[in-house]
């Protein structure tokens, strides 16, 4: 039986670029601050304030991008709504605990309502009425990953045909701070540490607004390296290239020496010769980031060219115009996720 | 009292986020629920965590918070009356 191909019919993004604008192309914002928050767009143009009330920043962004993702593509009711998001609503979370370490005989329903991580995934079905699989993955920085292989799985076994993918992430100060003790962000010489949201709609049938093909997923761990190589292999035979028709290599570095490393080890590894792009410097840093890689390659597959500011300087090959961009996203060089974009 | 009315205003505005709302546009005799405010269930244990966070009155029994919560005018004289702090 042969298995269905799968499209980006739509991506659309709130992070510390212009909002729901593919203005970072030609007009990167770029920032030297270690903690960033998304910028915010015109929520009244997509939600009424008294039905947003309740909602805390995290939704409101993923429900922003999922409306226009859904307004794009005129589907208003996808087969599935597949998150990823690794520590949910974070600042609703944070004020829970604040109010339980207060007294635990008045807390906020609100607050507590919102905490849970599948709050994000379950309030764009409520909110758009739509019934279908609903699913959350918070699975560190693949969860996002996971979330295309969710809907990549059931495409190919043909239980859906569309799905409403995406990444929301969201960062308090206090949270920033544990993670820059351990490492993770706000080092000497990283990306900034940011928020976002990227909403994309996976669809089975190829229209003309499709931005490209979704032509493989595979997930592993950096410890079974070869596995890596024969996942490589069969994506490229699967979607007939050779390694040699990949445009582009693009990976999530963020400025941190081992993670850096790391990433150079594995595209020396599979692809040595190809061109290095990245995009934590114009998107920043969480663990949802890799949602923000494949908007980027997706819409740069769409318009045919790849924006000298996501060239990666190391790597003197350049990529004009591109027909393939691999992803690989991996973090603490332990899980990774290995996804291949082409174009239409 | 009209004092504590509009501290209560402000208090729901501020705990039920009606960032459009502002404490001229609520009139202290007309109902909070199923009146132009849009409030629900959710929003009245909001109320009762205001209750007991602000004036450190705890409503236990339901048929009580009907009662209190009918307008701001019924909520202030409750709070005037049974209020700890």
């Amino acid at each position: 039986m042969s298995q269905p191909n799968m499209y980006i019919q739509a991506a659309e993004q709130l992070s510390i670029q212009q909002p729901l604008s593919q203005q970072w192309m030609s007009e990167p914002v770029l920032t030297d601050h270690l903690l960033t928050t998304a910028m915010a767009p015109n929520y009244r143009d997509f939600i009424d304030p008294r039905e947003a009330r309740r909602m805390g920043g995290l939704i409101k962004r993923a429900l922003v991008t999922t409306l226009k993702v859904l307004r794009d593509t005129g589907i208003e009711h996808p087969d599935a709504f597949i998150t990823g998001t690794s520590i949910g609503s974070l600042v609703y979370t944070e004020r829970l605990l604040d109010a339980l370490d207060e007294s635990e005989e008045a807390i906020s329903p609100t607050y507590f309502m919102q905490s849970p991580h599948n709050t994000v995934g379950s309030a764009l079905a409520i909110f758009t009425h739509s019934h279908g699989y609903n699913t959350t993955y918070s699975h560190g920085a693949c969860s996002f990953d996971w979330a295309v292989m969710d809907a990549w799985m059931q495409m190919r076994l043909g239980k859906i045909h569309t799905a409403l993918v995406g990444g929301y992430e969201e960062m308090t100060q206090n949270c920033f701070e544990l993670l820059q003790k351990a490492g993770y962000v706000g080092q000497p010489g990283m990306v900034p540490c940011a928020e976002m949201s990227m909403s994309m709609m996976l669809n089975t049938q190829c229209s003309d607004n499709c931005l490209c093909q979704l032509s493989g997923v595979a997930m592993g761990n950096l410890a079974y390296r070869e596995r890596m190589r024969q996942q490589l292999a069969q994506m490229l035979e699967a979607a007939h290239l050779s390694t040699t028709g990949v445009s582009a290599v693009m990976t999530g570095k963020n400025g941190n020496p081992d993670n850096d490393a790391c990433y150079d080890g594995i595209v020396a590894d599979l692809l040595p010769d190809a061109p290095l792009l990245r995009y934590k410097h114009l998107f920043g840093e969480n663990y949802t980031a890799s949602a923000m890689g494949v908007y980027a390659a997706a819409h740069c597959l769409a318009q045919g060219r790849i924006p000298d500011c996501l060239h990666d300087n190391n790597r003197p090959a350049r990529c004009i115009k591109p027909s393939a961009i691999l992803l690989v996203n991996q973090m603490d060089q332990q899980e990774y996720s290995l996804m291949l974009l082409t174009k239409i | 009292m009209e004092e504590l009315i509009q501290e209560l205003k402000e208090g729901i505005i501020e705990v039920l986020n009606l960032d459009d709302v502002t404490p001229d546009d609520i009139d202290a005799d007309a109902p909070l629920f199923g009146g132009d405010l849009g409030l629900d269930s959710i929003d009245a244990l909001e109320l009762i965590v205001l209750m007991d966070k602000k004036y450190g009155i705890k409503l236990k029994d339901p048929s009580e918070g009907k009662k209190v919560f009918l307008s701001v005018a019924t909520m202030a004289k409750f709070v005037s009356e049974n209020r700890t702090k």
